[in-house]
Protein backbone atom coordinates (compact mmCIF):
# COMPACT_ATOMS: atom_id res chain seq x y z
CA UNK A 1 0.00 0.00 0.00
CA UNK A 2 3.05 2.30 0.25
CA UNK A 3 3.07 4.73 -2.68
CA UNK A 4 6.48 4.83 -4.41
CA UNK A 5 8.22 7.95 -5.73
CA UNK A 6 7.03 9.26 -9.07
CA UNK A 7 3.45 8.04 -8.71
CA UNK A 8 1.80 11.24 -7.44
CA UNK A 9 1.99 14.91 -8.28
CA UNK A 10 3.85 17.45 -6.08
CA UNK A 11 0.47 19.19 -5.72
CA UNK A 12 -0.40 16.36 -3.34
CA UNK A 13 2.84 15.46 -1.59
CA UNK A 14 4.16 18.96 -0.92
CA UNK A 15 1.14 20.07 1.19
CA UNK A 16 1.23 16.63 2.81
CA UNK A 17 4.68 17.41 4.23
CA UNK A 18 3.22 20.44 6.02
CA UNK A 19 0.27 18.49 7.40
CA UNK A 20 2.55 15.66 8.54
CA UNK A 21 4.84 18.07 10.42
CA UNK A 22 1.75 19.56 12.12
CA UNK A 23 0.49 16.07 13.02
CA UNK A 24 3.87 15.11 14.52
CA UNK A 25 3.92 18.32 16.56
CA UNK A 26 0.41 17.67 17.90
CA UNK A 27 1.33 14.10 18.86
CA UNK A 28 4.71 14.97 20.39
CA UNK A 29 3.18 17.59 22.69
CA UNK A 30 1.58 14.90 24.86
CA UNK A 31 3.52 11.74 24.19
CA UNK A 32 5.86 12.45 27.14
CA UNK A 33 3.05 12.07 29.64
CA UNK A 34 1.92 8.79 28.03
CA UNK A 35 5.32 7.13 28.29
CA UNK A 36 6.58 5.37 31.36
CA UNK A 37 9.38 2.81 31.77
CA UNK A 38 6.90 -0.06 31.63
CA UNK A 39 5.14 0.99 28.43
CA UNK A 40 8.28 1.90 26.45
CA UNK A 41 9.76 -1.64 26.07
CA UNK A 42 6.43 -2.98 24.83
CA UNK A 43 6.03 -0.06 22.47
CA UNK A 44 9.57 -0.59 21.15
CA UNK A 45 9.06 -4.32 20.60
CA UNK A 46 5.64 -3.87 18.96
CA UNK A 47 7.10 -1.16 16.73
CA UNK A 48 9.97 -3.50 15.81
CA UNK A 49 7.45 -6.21 14.99
CA UNK A 50 5.50 -3.76 12.83
CA UNK A 51 8.72 -2.72 11.07
CA UNK A 52 9.72 -6.30 10.23
CA UNK A 53 6.42 -8.11 9.76
CA UNK A 54 4.88 -5.41 7.55
CA UNK A 55 7.60 -6.26 5.02
CA UNK A 56 6.34 -9.82 4.71
CA UNK A 57 3.97 -10.30 1.81
CA UNK A 58 0.67 -12.13 2.00
CA UNK A 59 -0.26 -13.33 -1.49
CA UNK A 60 -3.92 -13.20 -2.48
CA UNK A 61 -5.79 -14.98 -5.29
CA UNK A 62 -5.54 -13.07 -8.57
CA UNK A 63 -1.88 -12.12 -8.20
CA UNK A 64 -2.39 -9.32 -5.72
CA UNK A 65 -0.54 -9.20 -2.44
CA UNK A 66 -0.89 -7.30 0.81
CA UNK A 67 1.01 -6.88 4.04
CA UNK A 68 0.14 -6.28 7.67
CA UNK A 69 0.30 -2.70 8.95
CA UNK A 70 -0.14 -3.13 12.74
CA UNK A 71 -2.07 0.18 12.78
CA UNK A 72 -5.06 -1.22 14.68
CA UNK A 73 -2.96 -3.17 17.18
CA UNK A 74 -0.65 -0.25 17.99
CA UNK A 75 -3.64 2.09 18.37
CA UNK A 76 -5.64 -0.06 20.77
CA UNK A 77 -2.56 -0.89 22.81
CA UNK A 78 -0.89 2.49 23.08
CA UNK A 79 -3.39 5.15 21.97
CA UNK A 80 -3.44 7.18 18.77
CA UNK A 81 -0.61 9.56 19.59
CA UNK A 82 1.99 6.93 20.40
CA UNK A 83 0.73 4.71 17.58
CA UNK A 84 1.05 7.51 15.04
CA UNK A 85 4.57 8.37 16.16
CA UNK A 86 5.63 4.70 16.21
CA UNK A 87 4.17 4.09 12.74
CA UNK A 88 5.79 7.27 11.43
CA UNK A 89 9.15 5.91 12.60
CA UNK A 90 8.40 2.59 10.87
CA UNK A 91 7.52 4.33 7.59
CA UNK A 92 10.62 6.56 7.73
CA UNK A 93 12.89 3.58 8.34
CA UNK A 94 11.24 1.49 5.63
CA UNK A 95 11.53 4.30 3.08
CA UNK A 96 15.11 5.35 3.84
CA UNK A 97 16.67 1.99 4.70
CA UNK A 98 14.71 -0.44 2.53
CA UNK A 99 13.24 1.64 -0.28
CA UNK A 100 9.74 0.49 0.66
CA UNK A 101 7.61 3.49 -0.22
CA UNK A 102 8.93 6.71 -1.69
CA UNK A 103 10.78 9.57 -0.01
CA UNK A 104 8.72 12.31 -1.65
CA UNK A 105 5.55 10.36 -0.93
CA UNK A 106 6.53 9.59 2.66
CA UNK A 107 4.13 12.10 4.30
CA UNK A 108 1.29 10.92 2.06
CA UNK A 109 1.89 7.32 3.12
CA UNK A 110 2.19 8.30 6.78
CA UNK A 111 -0.95 10.45 6.79
CA UNK A 112 -3.10 8.15 4.66
CA UNK A 113 -2.10 4.83 6.24
CA UNK A 114 -1.01 5.68 9.78
CA UNK A 115 -2.92 8.95 10.31
CA UNK A 116 -6.31 7.87 9.06
CA UNK A 117 -5.80 4.39 10.50
CA UNK A 118 -5.15 5.51 14.08
CA UNK A 119 -8.05 7.98 13.97
CA UNK A 120 -10.59 5.47 12.69
CA UNK A 121 -9.32 2.69 14.99
CA UNK A 122 -9.59 5.00 18.00
CA UNK A 123 -13.14 6.05 17.08
CA UNK A 124 -14.33 2.50 16.42
CA UNK A 125 -12.68 1.15 19.57
CA UNK A 126 -14.11 3.87 21.82
CA UNK A 127 -17.58 3.59 20.31
CA UNK A 128 -17.85 -0.19 20.58
CA UNK A 129 -15.68 -1.28 23.48
CA UNK A 130 -18.46 -1.03 26.05
CA UNK A 131 -20.77 -2.99 23.76
CA UNK A 132 -18.41 -5.90 23.05
CA UNK A 133 -14.67 -5.71 23.64
CA UNK A 134 -13.59 -8.36 21.13
CA UNK A 135 -15.84 -6.92 18.43
CA UNK A 136 -14.46 -3.44 19.13
CA UNK A 137 -10.89 -4.70 18.87
CA UNK A 138 -11.57 -6.67 15.70
CA UNK A 139 -13.36 -3.81 13.95
CA UNK A 140 -10.70 -1.34 15.07
CA UNK A 141 -8.10 -3.52 13.36
CA UNK A 142 -10.28 -4.10 10.29
CA UNK A 143 -11.20 -0.47 9.69
CA UNK A 144 -7.62 0.64 10.41
CA UNK A 145 -6.54 -1.06 7.20
CA UNK A 146 -9.66 -0.71 5.01
CA UNK A 147 -10.10 3.06 5.43
CA UNK A 148 -6.43 3.77 4.64
CA UNK A 149 -6.70 1.56 1.54
CA UNK A 150 -9.68 3.67 0.45
CA UNK A 151 -7.66 6.85 0.93
CA UNK A 152 -4.64 5.48 -0.96
CA UNK A 153 -6.95 4.39 -3.78
CA UNK A 154 -8.48 7.88 -3.79
CA UNK A 155 -5.08 9.59 -3.92
CA UNK A 156 -3.81 7.32 -6.71
CA UNK A 157 -7.07 7.38 -8.65
CA UNK A 158 -7.23 11.17 -8.66
CA UNK A 159 -3.77 11.54 -10.22
CA UNK A 160 -5.01 11.43 -13.85
CA UNK A 161 -7.41 14.27 -13.00
CA UNK A 162 -4.91 16.30 -10.97
CA UNK A 163 -1.92 16.05 -13.31
CA UNK A 164 -2.15 15.53 -17.05
CA UNK A 165 -0.77 17.14 -20.19
CA UNK A 166 -2.69 19.11 -22.82
CA UNK A 167 -3.82 15.92 -24.54
CA UNK A 168 -5.15 14.51 -21.28
CA UNK A 169 -2.39 11.93 -20.84
CA UNK A 170 -1.70 11.37 -17.12
CA UNK A 171 1.70 12.61 -15.99
CA UNK A 172 1.87 10.38 -12.93
CA UNK A 173 -0.19 7.34 -11.92
CA UNK A 174 -2.32 6.47 -14.95
CA UNK A 175 -5.32 4.58 -13.50
CA UNK A 176 -8.51 6.33 -12.40
CA UNK A 177 -10.80 5.73 -9.44
CA UNK A 178 -12.80 3.01 -11.19
CA UNK A 179 -9.64 0.92 -11.30
CA UNK A 180 -7.89 1.87 -8.06
CA UNK A 181 -10.85 1.64 -5.67
CA UNK A 182 -11.64 -2.05 -6.23
CA UNK A 183 -7.98 -2.95 -6.80
CA UNK A 184 -7.00 -1.64 -3.38
CA UNK A 185 -10.07 -1.92 -1.19
CA UNK A 186 -11.10 -5.51 -1.92
CA UNK A 187 -7.71 -7.10 -1.02
CA UNK A 188 -7.49 -4.96 2.10
CA UNK A 189 -10.96 -6.00 3.21
CA UNK A 190 -9.55 -9.52 3.29
CA UNK A 191 -6.34 -8.38 4.98
CA UNK A 192 -8.51 -6.51 7.50
CA UNK A 193 -9.68 -9.84 8.89
CA UNK A 194 -6.07 -10.64 9.78
CA UNK A 195 -5.50 -7.16 11.18
CA UNK A 196 -8.66 -7.49 13.27
CA UNK A 197 -7.55 -10.85 14.65
CA UNK A 198 -4.10 -9.41 15.31
CA UNK A 199 -5.67 -6.58 17.33
CA UNK A 200 -7.72 -9.04 19.40
CA UNK A 201 -4.81 -11.45 19.98
CA UNK A 202 -2.31 -8.64 20.60
CA UNK A 203 -4.62 -7.08 23.16
CA UNK A 204 -5.09 -10.40 24.97
CA UNK A 205 -1.37 -11.14 24.73
CA UNK A 206 -0.33 -7.88 26.37
CA UNK A 207 -3.26 -7.78 28.76
CA UNK A 208 -1.90 -10.91 30.35
CA UNK A 209 1.22 -8.97 31.32
CA UNK A 210 -0.15 -5.63 32.37
CA UNK A 211 -3.12 -3.33 32.08
CA UNK A 212 -1.05 -0.19 31.65
CA UNK A 213 -1.30 -0.13 27.85
CA UNK A 214 -5.06 -0.51 28.11
CA UNK A 215 -5.15 2.53 30.34
CA UNK A 216 -3.02 4.39 27.80
CA UNK A 217 -5.36 3.56 24.93
CA UNK A 218 -8.43 4.66 26.84
CA UNK A 219 -6.95 7.85 28.27
CA UNK A 220 -5.08 9.05 25.18
CA UNK B 1 6.43 -9.39 31.19
CA UNK B 2 10.04 -9.57 30.05
CA UNK B 3 9.34 -13.11 28.80
CA UNK B 4 6.48 -11.78 26.70
CA UNK B 5 8.70 -9.10 25.20
CA UNK B 6 11.50 -11.58 24.50
CA UNK B 7 9.06 -13.97 22.84
CA UNK B 8 7.67 -11.23 20.58
CA UNK B 9 11.19 -10.05 19.75
CA UNK B 10 12.20 -13.61 18.87
CA UNK B 11 9.15 -14.05 16.60
CA UNK B 12 10.01 -10.75 14.92
CA UNK B 13 13.61 -11.73 14.26
CA UNK B 14 12.74 -15.21 13.01
CA UNK B 15 9.96 -13.91 10.76
CA UNK B 16 12.13 -11.12 9.41
CA UNK B 17 15.39 -12.89 8.83
CA UNK B 18 14.44 -16.51 8.47
CA UNK B 19 11.76 -16.55 5.81
CA UNK B 20 12.03 -16.21 2.09
CA UNK B 21 8.92 -14.09 2.00
CA UNK B 22 10.55 -11.26 3.94
CA UNK B 23 10.77 -8.12 1.78
CA UNK B 24 8.67 -9.87 -0.83
CA UNK B 25 6.35 -6.90 -1.04
CA UNK B 26 9.01 -4.52 -2.33
CA UNK B 27 9.49 -4.09 -6.06
CA UNK B 28 13.06 -4.43 -7.36
CA UNK B 29 14.63 -4.23 -10.76
CA UNK B 30 17.78 -5.08 -12.73
CA UNK B 31 18.99 -3.37 -15.89
CA UNK B 32 21.02 -5.18 -18.50
CA UNK B 33 21.60 -5.34 -22.24
CA UNK B 34 23.61 -3.53 -24.90
CA UNK B 35 21.76 -1.45 -27.48
CA UNK B 36 18.50 -2.94 -26.31
CA UNK B 37 17.91 -2.19 -22.68
CA UNK B 38 16.25 -4.83 -20.55
CA UNK B 39 14.72 -3.78 -17.25
CA UNK B 40 13.64 -6.78 -15.22
CA UNK B 41 11.06 -5.86 -12.60
CA UNK B 42 10.35 -8.27 -9.80
CA UNK B 43 9.24 -8.57 -6.23
CA UNK B 44 12.08 -8.82 -3.74
CA UNK B 45 11.56 -12.57 -3.39
CA UNK B 46 12.20 -12.96 -7.11
CA UNK B 47 8.63 -13.27 -8.39
CA UNK B 48 8.37 -11.38 -11.69
CA UNK B 49 6.19 -8.29 -11.91
CA UNK B 50 4.38 -9.85 -14.87
CA UNK B 51 1.90 -8.28 -17.30
CA UNK B 52 1.88 -4.87 -15.62
CA UNK B 53 1.76 -1.49 -17.37
CA UNK B 54 4.96 0.39 -18.14
CA UNK B 55 5.97 3.68 -19.73
CA UNK B 56 9.43 4.58 -21.09
CA UNK B 57 10.36 8.21 -21.73
CA UNK B 58 13.54 9.51 -23.34
CA UNK B 59 15.66 12.40 -22.06
CA UNK B 60 13.54 15.57 -22.18
CA UNK B 61 10.57 13.80 -23.76
CA UNK B 62 7.12 15.12 -22.96
CA UNK B 63 5.33 12.13 -24.41
CA UNK B 64 6.32 8.49 -23.83
CA UNK B 65 8.80 6.75 -26.13
CA UNK B 66 7.21 3.39 -25.45
CA UNK B 67 4.23 2.10 -23.52
CA UNK B 68 3.09 -1.45 -22.92
CA UNK B 69 2.96 -4.27 -20.44
CA UNK B 70 5.80 -6.26 -18.93
CA UNK B 71 6.19 -9.78 -20.26
CA UNK B 72 5.70 -13.02 -18.33
CA UNK B 73 9.14 -12.58 -16.77
CA UNK B 74 8.41 -8.99 -15.74
CA UNK B 75 10.69 -7.47 -18.40
CA UNK B 76 10.59 -4.09 -20.13
CA UNK B 77 12.68 -4.06 -23.32
CA UNK B 78 13.43 -0.93 -25.33
CA UNK B 79 16.03 0.29 -27.80
CA UNK B 80 17.04 3.89 -27.00
CA UNK B 81 17.70 6.17 -29.96
CA UNK B 82 19.87 8.64 -28.07
CA UNK B 83 22.03 8.91 -25.01
CA UNK B 84 20.96 10.39 -21.70
CA UNK B 85 18.75 9.49 -18.77
CA UNK B 86 15.73 7.40 -19.73
CA UNK B 87 12.81 7.17 -17.35
CA UNK B 88 11.08 3.82 -16.85
CA UNK B 89 7.85 3.64 -14.85
CA UNK B 90 6.14 0.36 -14.08
CA UNK B 91 2.90 0.13 -12.12
CA UNK B 92 0.12 -2.21 -11.19
CA UNK B 93 -3.47 -1.14 -10.67
CA UNK B 94 -3.17 -1.48 -6.89
CA UNK B 95 -0.32 1.04 -6.69
CA UNK B 96 2.71 -1.24 -6.66
CA UNK B 97 5.56 -0.49 -8.97
CA UNK B 98 8.61 1.67 -9.38
CA UNK B 99 10.12 4.56 -11.26
CA UNK B 100 13.74 4.21 -12.26
CA UNK B 101 16.28 5.84 -14.54
CA UNK B 102 18.36 4.02 -17.13
CA UNK B 103 21.48 5.93 -18.11
CA UNK B 104 22.34 5.36 -21.78
CA UNK B 105 25.87 6.22 -22.93
CA UNK B 106 26.81 7.48 -26.40
CA UNK B 107 28.08 4.06 -27.41
CA UNK B 108 24.98 2.22 -26.23
CA UNK B 109 22.35 3.73 -28.52
CA UNK B 110 20.95 2.05 -31.58
CA UNK B 111 23.67 3.76 -33.65
CA UNK B 112 26.46 2.74 -31.29
CA UNK B 113 28.47 -0.44 -31.36
CA UNK B 114 29.60 -1.13 -27.82
CA UNK B 115 27.69 -3.38 -25.47
CA UNK B 116 27.38 -2.97 -21.75
CA UNK B 117 25.54 -5.46 -19.64
CA UNK B 118 24.69 -6.48 -16.12
CA UNK B 119 24.05 -3.22 -14.28
CA UNK B 120 22.11 -3.84 -11.13
CA UNK B 121 20.57 -0.87 -9.38
CA UNK B 122 18.28 -2.42 -6.82
CA UNK B 123 19.59 -3.15 -3.33
CA UNK B 124 20.63 -6.77 -2.83
CA UNK B 125 19.11 -9.08 -0.22
CA UNK B 126 22.14 -8.45 1.98
CA UNK B 127 21.62 -4.68 1.65
CA UNK B 128 18.02 -5.18 2.76
CA UNK B 129 18.99 -7.37 5.69
CA UNK B 130 21.51 -4.72 6.72
CA UNK B 131 18.79 -2.07 6.45
CA UNK B 132 16.49 -4.26 8.51
CA UNK B 133 19.12 -4.67 11.22
CA UNK B 134 19.92 -0.95 11.27
CA UNK B 135 16.20 -0.18 11.53
CA UNK B 136 15.73 -2.54 14.48
CA UNK B 137 18.77 -1.07 16.24
CA UNK B 138 17.43 2.46 15.69
CA UNK B 139 14.00 1.53 17.12
CA UNK B 140 15.70 -0.03 20.17
CA UNK B 141 17.87 3.09 20.58
CA UNK B 142 14.77 5.30 20.54
CA UNK B 143 13.25 2.99 23.17
CA UNK B 144 16.37 3.18 25.36
CA UNK B 145 16.50 6.98 25.09
CA UNK B 146 12.81 7.29 25.99
CA UNK B 147 13.27 4.93 28.95
CA UNK B 148 16.23 6.94 30.29
CA UNK B 149 14.28 10.18 29.83
CA UNK B 150 11.20 8.74 31.53
CA UNK B 151 13.19 7.42 34.52
CA UNK B 152 14.89 10.79 34.95
CA UNK B 153 11.49 12.48 35.05
CA UNK B 154 10.25 10.01 37.65
CA UNK B 155 13.30 10.48 39.85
Amino acid sequence: MHIPDGFITPKVYLPAWGIAVLAWWICLRRTGSLLDPLVIPRLAVTTSAAFVLSLVTIPLPGGSSVHLTFVGLLTVLFGWRLAFMALSLVFVLQAFLLGDGGITTLPVNILAIAGSGVIVATLVFHLLRRLHLNLALFLAGWTAVVIPSFLIALILGLQPTLAHDASGTPLFFPFGLRVTLPALILPHMILGIGEGMLAVMGWRFFQAGSRRSIKGAIDA
Amino acid sequence: MSKTILLLLWITIVAGLGTESAFAHAIDHRVSGGQAKVVEVFFADGRPFSFESFEVSGPGDRSPFLIGRTDKLGRVVFIPDRSGEWSVKVWSEDGHGLQTTVVVGDSETADGSESKAGTTTSPSRMDRLTGLGVGLVLICLVGVLLTVQSRRKQS
